[in-house]
């Protein structure tokens, strides 16, 4: 009987050890995968932050665009309206300079002629 | 002797018992806090899937609508800018340049003149917004690569996302 009781305490003895290890381990394991997803969830949120920052650049960039392109219909309205201005200027500054060079070559003719006249009365010939 | 042995029989048996009570306990906890965790990398990463989602789909309508209104701007420029350079070859040569004009009339001269400022300071003007409206084409070809820049680095940013756990 004795060695029964002796056995028993012996066989339990094991078990509480064999118990022990088994759950020590799982909760080991529990323990590893904790960490695991502590540091997922760190990444996430770390993620999270970079698209965010990410996201309101993309808005700010569009932002520019759109700003650029308003700038870019105000521009060309102002530019068309300046060629337009400059346009009948230029045409009209094209066609007095024409006509001033047209001008110019009889003046240079009608200056010419006193002086002739003048020498041909200095040497005392009749222009005639 | 036989009390002595019953006595640590039951005593292991309770200890036994109390070990598995404690360890299910602590797994439990375990469990627990990694289903919370898991709950929040899940809503994590739907929240980055919905903003990434809509950012992507309304970003590159946007861009599209850029490229496309850069492409036309451009195109409506190349007139103008052809147009300013035929002007330009047509400016009368500037009249400091021609002092041995026989123009002797200062009243004709000082009208020319005033006209010739005129006329400069109108191209200068036109210049000027050429150079804004170069200036704000290529800023928006810059801005929509900078935005598609920013869209990649996005992808390559949740391509480091986790799968969301496992279990």
């Amino acid at each position: 009987m004795l060695e029964l009781y002796l056995a028993i305490s012996i066989f339990l003895i094991i078990t509480c050890l064999v118990v022990r290890d088994r759950t020590a381990f799982k909760l080991s394991r529990l323990r590893t995968e904790l960490m695991a997803l502590r540091n997922e969830e760190k990444r996430t949120s770390e993620v999270l932050i970079q698209i965010g920052v990410l996201i309101s650049r993309i808005s700010d960039d569009i932002l520019r665009a759109e700003r650029r392109q308003l700038g870019l219909e105000k521009a060309s309205k102002q530019l068309s309206l300046l060629l337009e201005d400059l346009t009948p200027i230029v045409r009209k500054d094209e066609k007095e300079a024409a006509a001033l060079s047209a001008k110019t070559p009889k003046s240079e003719d009608t200056a010419e002629q006193p002086t002739a006249a003048r020498s041909q009365e200095d040497s005392g010939e009749d222009p005639t | 002797m036989i009390w002595l042995f019953a006595i640590v029989s039951v005593s292991l048996v309770a200890i036994l018992i109390q070990l598995l009570l404690v360890y299910q306990k602590k797994a439990y906890d375990l469990r627990m806090r990694q289903e919370r965790i898991r709950k929040k990398i899940h809503e994590h990463i739907s929240n980055l899937q919905e903003t990434t989602k809509n950012i992507r789909h309304s970003a590159s309508e946007q861009i599209g609508d850029l490229e496309a209104a850069q492409r036309i701007w451009a195109e409506r420029l190349r007139p103008l800018t052809k147009e300013l350079e035929e002007l330009e070859k047509l400016m009368p040569p500037s009249l400091e340049a021609n002092d041995e004009d026989p123009i002797d009339d200062s009243s004709e001269k000082l009208m020319l003149e005033s006209d010739e400022v005129r006329l400069r300071e109108l191209l200068d003007k036109i210049k000027a917004k050429q150079l804004e409206l170069d200036g704000n084409l290529s800023g928006i070809e810059r801005d929509t690569g900078l935005v598609r820049r920013t869209l990649e680095q996005m992808e390559t940013n949740l391509k480091q996302v986790p799968s969301g756990g496992k279990g």
